[in-house]
């Protein structure tokens, strides 16, 4: 009996998940052993960001012929200026990306590299502009570090379908057939089990799937994972996909999976597999099966991470995520769907257990980060916890979200977390107002929350809030008081997580969506995998003014966070990186001081200002930095909620096209720095005082060609040349 | 549903409110124009694309 349990691209590539080592560990511990575990998603990743597979895509985009025949026209459309903007940077530095995309990858696996911050940033960089680059060659499809989206939306069966055989816009098509599928050959598994927790794991999952039953239709493919149960009764209905797959598993996998272990072996029958939808080979008709109640996770073995490419993550030290809990104890927000779906019942493990699970884990594998994957941490162990891992002996440091449980994180509590080695806590703030928190049953005080925060930044650990925008009822005013609190407590907090609210169809808000004034509702009547319906509210604030509160928030977290100022990607290339650098440097204070501030500091240029050596040129016939804002502003200014999709709608795009003022020519200058990755657009003036900084003029004899009363300007060009980092 | 969300197609409501606003002529640059500015466009990541993976 074997079986190759996958994780389907796309998920984050810095940490291994949790779905496969829980059910490895669990099919091994019970008398099931041969069990193989493939991270598709990050073999995926490793394969696309590789020098060879970039020149593929070079190859495949010819970015410099096509940039020319676009540079050929009168003017330029918004969708040709997006286009326009995609090509310029590939033709200026896909060679250069595609050549050092192997040393970028081994910075952030090294620990010597990753904690040189310069050197992080310019890895960070170039993996992003190589991702940009990979998608190019199938787009309009995107795949970034936290997300795929294709043109066909997963809210549309049909769409799906019709991804699965697309050639010219999936990348997972060919991944899959020249890689997965022959290492699932040299297995020979009788049953594959496809892990699929977001969105946008379901076209590459359901993409492999159809793989594997042309090449072998007789092994069992079952589906499960977090997103099916939210859309496996709708997707049942689907008949293609029963060409796909043979069953789907519903909340959580362990003991079903086991049982169709015993279903392959001819020891059990598909109808008394709990918690299983499947389709009855003679009468043709889609079966559930009974939900049992959930497993006691105390029974359950610590995760087994064995057989995963754990030197292939994105990261320099592992973090492991671990699960002390399952559900949330709260269970009463009205706008979260755990407790609806994926619930009831909120079970933990014991304290020593998960401790002894840390230990097992760090012994094993070396790691002593860890991602406590859990909704909240629970009272009982905020307080206990922390002594237990300090009574083991354990030096181990890990971050988890919490509730903002005010009699809980006293100053005296958070210092015993941060000295058991608690580095960050993640918190449900949602919202500064009373008003707004009651109508979400969050059952927290706003006064008392910052109290909480205060305690737990002065115990040295990282504080991030989730804050929400858009809640149905809220007020401008009340969402922008929000935003003034967290400003105000700007000292206390080092990252805000927010969001717009969706409507989802599972929560308890949709069920009672009167009482929140909800008086209309839009389904869509082509997704039949819809769970979130845009809606109207008879007060508060509009969908289209909540997506401009939100971007309201966004610029203002830009502007007063370090951590997500621009130059800083330690919060854009997620989690575990920015948890390994507080780590690294022991508290935020430490970080702040020693790595962000030093590299904010901008140099002066020299008295004969000099160019740097290596700078890749190119002269483009539009301006691309007007192309740049002109995207960036109808990307704002198209409030519709963009659920991680910034793909615009084809009749949006065709729409823009027409409304739209074309874009004249107009020379401009795209400068790539390789020691950096940063590329600038500079305006011919600007770029006429670059070439003039050639190390043998002073400032003023670089500035004198020009008329005398711009002369004061141009020096403030080579002031900004010398920031932008362009200058020796 | 966890994690990334991708949800339905927008409201017909607020899609009239969409409407880009159409951008005016550029007005005629003057000779020397000093201009200098990041080309990267993810350097304006979003914030919902991170949340939560």
């Amino acid at each position: 009996m074997k079986v190759a349990l996958v994780f389907p691209p796309q998920g984050h590539f810095t940490q291994p998940y949790l779905s496969l080592p829980s059910l490895s560990a669990y099919l091994r511990a019970n008398g099931v052993p041969d069990v193989w575990q493939l991270d598709e998603n990050i073999a995926a990743y490793d394969h696309f960001l590789s020098r060879e597979r970039l020149e593929r895509s070079l190859g495949r985009i010819r970015a410099p012929e096509r940039l020319a025949e676009l540079e050929r026209l009168p003017e330029l459309v918004f969708s040709q200026m997006e286009e326009y903007q995609r090509l310029s940077e590939i033709a200026l530095i896909g060679d250069e990306v595609a050549r050092s995309i192997d040393e970028a990858k081994g910075v952030l696996r090294s620990k010597a590299d990753f904690y040189d911050y310069e050197r992080y940033l310019w890895a960070g960089r170039t993996v992003e502009q190589a991702l940009r680059l990979f998608s190019q060659e199938f787009s309009p499809t995107r795949l970034t570090a936290h997300g795929f989206v294709m043109r066909h939306r997963v809210e549309r069966s049909a769409e799906i379908v019709a991804a699965l055989s697309d050639e010219q816009e999936n990348p997972y098509l060919e991944f899959f057939r020249e890689h997965t599928l022959p290492r699932l050959q040299a297995i020979d598994p009788d049953l594959v089990g496809i892990s699929i927790t977001f969105p946008s794991q379901a076209i590459p999952a359901l993409t492999l799937a159809r793989l594997i039953k042309q090449w072998k239709p007789s092994v069992h493919i079952t589906v499960g994972g977090g997103l099916m149960a939210y859309v496996a009764d709708k997707l049942a209905r689907r008949p293609e996909l029963w060409t796909l797959i043979d069953s789907i598993v519903l909340l959580e996998g362990e003991r079903p999976l086991l049982h169709l272990c015993e279903v392959v072996e001819g020891r059990r029958k598909l109808a008394d597999v709990s918690n299983l939808i499947y389709r009855d080979a003679q009468s043709g008709e889609v079966v559930k099966t009974p939900h049992l109640d959930p497993l006691d996770i105390k029974t359950l073995p610590t995760p087994d991470f064995d057989g995963l490419p754990l030197d292939k993550y994105f990261s320099p030290e592992l973090v492991l995520p671990l699960a002390a809990t399952r559900g949330c104890y709260w269970g009463k927000c009205v706008f979260c769907t755990l407790y609806t779906v994926i619930g009831p019942g909120y079970r933990g493990r014991t304290i020593e257990q998960t401790v002894e699970d840390m230990r097992v884990l760090q012994e094993k594998y070396g790691a002593s980060s860890f991602y406590l994957a859990i909704e909240d941490l629970p009272p009982n162990m905020a307080k206990r916890f922390p002594e237990a891992i300090l009574e083991a002996g354990l030096e181990v440091n890990w971050w988890c979200d919490a509730r903002l449980e005010h009699d809980v994180f006293t100053a005296e509590t958070c210092r015993k977390l941060a000295e058991s080695g608690c580095k960050r806590i993640a918190y449900g703030y949602e919202s500064s107002s009373q008003r707004v928190l009651t109508a979400m049953c969050k059952g927290i005080d706003p006064e008392k929350s910052l109290e909480l925060i205060k305690n737990t930044h002065e115990a040295g650990i990282s504080v991030t809030l989730y804050a929400m925008v858009g809640f149905p009822t809220e007020t401008r005013e009340e969402a922008r008081a929000t935003l003034r609190t967290i400003l105000a407590n700007q000292r206390y907090i080092q990252e805000v997580s927010v969001r717009v609210f969706y409507l989802d169809e599972s929560s308890e808000i949709f069920r009672r969506r009167s009482e929140f004034d909800i008086v209309e509702i839009y389904p869509d009547p082509e997704a039949d995998l819809q769970v979130y319906y845009d809606f109207k509210c008879a007060s508060g604030m509009s969908r289209p003014e909540a997506r401009q509160t939100y971007l309201e928030f966004t610029a203002a977290l830009r502007s007063h966070f370090p951590v997500f100022q621009n130059t800083n990607m330690l919060y854009h290339e997620l989690k575990s990186h920015y948890f390994l650098y507080l780590v690294k440097h022991g508290s935020w204070a430490a970080l702040e001081r020693e790595v962000l501030a030093a590299s904010s500091t901008a140099a002066d240029p020299r008295p004969q200002p000099q160019k740097k050596q290596r700078l890749v040129e190119r002269e483009l016939a539009y301006d691309r930095g007007e192309i740049d804002r002109v995207v960036a502003s109808i990307d704002s200014a198209t409030v519709r909620p963009r659920y991680q999709s910034d793909l615009f709608e084809p009749e949006d795009l065709a729409r823009f096209d027409r409304e739209l003022a074309p874009l004249a020519p107009g020379p401009s200058r795209l400068v790539y720095d390789p020691a950096t990755g940063e590329v600038q657009c500079l305006s011919p003036a600007a770029a006429e005082v670059l070439a003039r900084c050639d190390g043998s003029r002073t400032l003023a004899e670089v500035v004198e060609v020009f008329p005398e009363p711009v002369r004061r300007e141009a020096e403030r060009c080579v002031h900004d040349i010398a920031r932008a980092g362009l200058l020796v | 549903m966890p994690d990334d969300k991708k949800p339905s197609e927008p409201e017909p409501a607020s899609k009239a409110q969409n409407k880009p606003e159409a951008k005016p002529e550029a007005p005629k640059k003057p000779p020397y124009v000093f201009k200098i500015v990041p080309a990267d466009p993810k350097n304006a990541f979003d914030f919902e694309d991170v949340a939560d993976k």
